[in-house]
């Protein structure tokens, strides 16, 4: 955890409201990290990360502190911005395939892991994209696993297990 | 060593901190959760500089009224359901005694065309204008304003934003914008524009583009001319005055 988010983290404990600025400045490389994970790919994770903060800024009056702190509020933002995109993309690529069955898209790629080390590249491509997400919530977000089950929207024991297979899978993976 | 199985709770704990790595297994969860945190690239420049800049774009307060639950809904609603009603009581006082709509139309035709350094599509003279005006802002409340307003249609939730962009785009040619008859329901703002009728054509080109309505290439029926407003040829060639009923779309 960054410094600054450490400093918002305890700023939102002490229940005062910070600005969208702080928040911001504090969180978006977690929400980038977050949406980089989910996506598999750097330029669409810029887009998302930045559509988020655009429509936060617009809902940022919403935000009450007192139902909890402001990143798992921001990373739900970013998820269901991403799902959207997803599903809009694969309506989009279900168009493509009628018109066109043998043209495929690989500029936009799912799993474009490009500028991580290789070996973690492709020990992440084993991964669902469920499973990422957890990982990222959990691991690079460090968010607790209530929190994360909040933001994914299932029990706790369920982001557990999910986070344990998913880690299995990635030592497996990892180990020669 | 201790050999304890690893259980997903064990993990969450052991990754929480809440209980120290005691086995190899452990340890390995441990460093693989700091090689993931570390290979795990943060925002770029271009990103951080977007997003910092978002604050200095922060919509206007209309639209942060609007966003900031019922009570702001509430703010904005009465004093457009009062100028609604304001409306509804002067247009019954005034009836349709605002002049030949034929005769708007050939005056503006003019006026327009000759903005657009086109021939005019009327038979009409060139109009005659004399005096210059003491300004434009004055001059623009002096000026009477068009009975009819020219409908806009734009995208929900942007009546605001839509109203903030005239505004800029008006003021940055040395007009001004009046609102008036703002209703909450549909969303919905009559917004009278003066311009300077030399620059004029460019301003409600872009203001036609806001939305889906007729091409400012029809408004001149819509459109007060120079004469019309009193105010005569200065350097500019007069005011031109229109009013555009902005409408969000259900």
């Amino acid at each position: 955890m960054t410094v600054a988010a450490l400093a918002l983290r305890t700023h939102t404990i002490s229940s005062s409201r910070p600005t969208f600025a702080q928040a911001a400045e504090a969180h978006l490389d977690a929400v980038y990290r977050y949406l980089r994970q989910l996506t598999g790919n750097p330029h669409l994770a810029e887009d998302l990360a930045s559509e988020t903060f655009e429509r936060a800024l617009r809902v940022w009056s919403r935000y009450d502190p007192a139902r909890g702190p402001v990143l798992p509020w921001l990373i739900t933002i970013a998820r269901r911005i991403a799902l959207d995109h997803f599903r809009s993309d694969a309506r989009r690529r279900g168009r493509e395939r009628r018109v066109a069955a043998a043209r495929v898209d690989m500029s936009r790629a799912p799993d474009d892991h490009g500028d991580l080390p290789p070996q973690m590249a492709a020990a992440l491509a084993t991964l669902t994209q469920a499973e990422r997400e957890v990982v990222a919530l959990r691991v690079l977000l460090d968010l607790d696993g209530s929190e994360a089950a909040a933001v994914l929207g299932i029990t706790p024991s369920a982001c557990s297990t999910q986070l344990h297979r998913a880690m299995t899978k990635l030592r497996n993976a990892l180990t020669p | 060593m201790s050999h304890d199985e690893m259980t997903p709770a064990r993990l969450d704990a052991i990754l929480d901190g809440r209980e120290p790595p005691t086995d190899d297994e452990a340890r390995d969860m441990l460093a693989l959760a700091g090689a993931l945190r570390e290979a795990a690239p943060g925002a770029g420049t271009e990103l951080r500089a977007r997003v910092r800049a978002l604050p200095e774009r922060q919509p206007g307060r209309l639209r942060r009224l609007r966003d900031s639950g019922w009570r702001g809904r509430m703010l904005i609603a009465a004093p457009a359901l009062s100028a609604a009603v304001a409306v509804v009581i002067a247009v019954g006082m005034i009836g349709h005694s605002s002049g030949d709509p034929s005769t708007v139309a050939e005056n503006h035709a003019t006026s327009r065309a000759q903005t657009l350094g086109k021939t005019a599509p009327t038979t009409s003279t060139t109009p005659s204008l004399s005096a210059v005006p003491p300004s434009v802002e004055g001059a623009a409340t002096d000026a009477g304003v068009p009975a009819t307003p020219i409908t806009l249609r734009i995208a929900p939730a942007t009546l605001a934003t839509r109203i903030v962009d005239i505004r800029g785009l008006v003021t940055a040619a040395g007009g001004t914008v009046e609102l008036a008859d703002q209703r909450a329901q549909p969303p919905s703002s009559v917004v009278s524009i003066t311009l300077p009728a030399g620059r004029s054509a460019d301003v409600l080109d872009a203001i036609a583009a806001l939305g889906t309505g007729p091409r400012s290439e029809a408004w001149s029926p819509y459109l007060l001319s120079p004469s019309q407003t009193g105010a005569a040829a200065d350097a500019l060639g007069g005011l031109t005055t229109v009013r555009v009923l902005l409408t969000e779309a259900p």
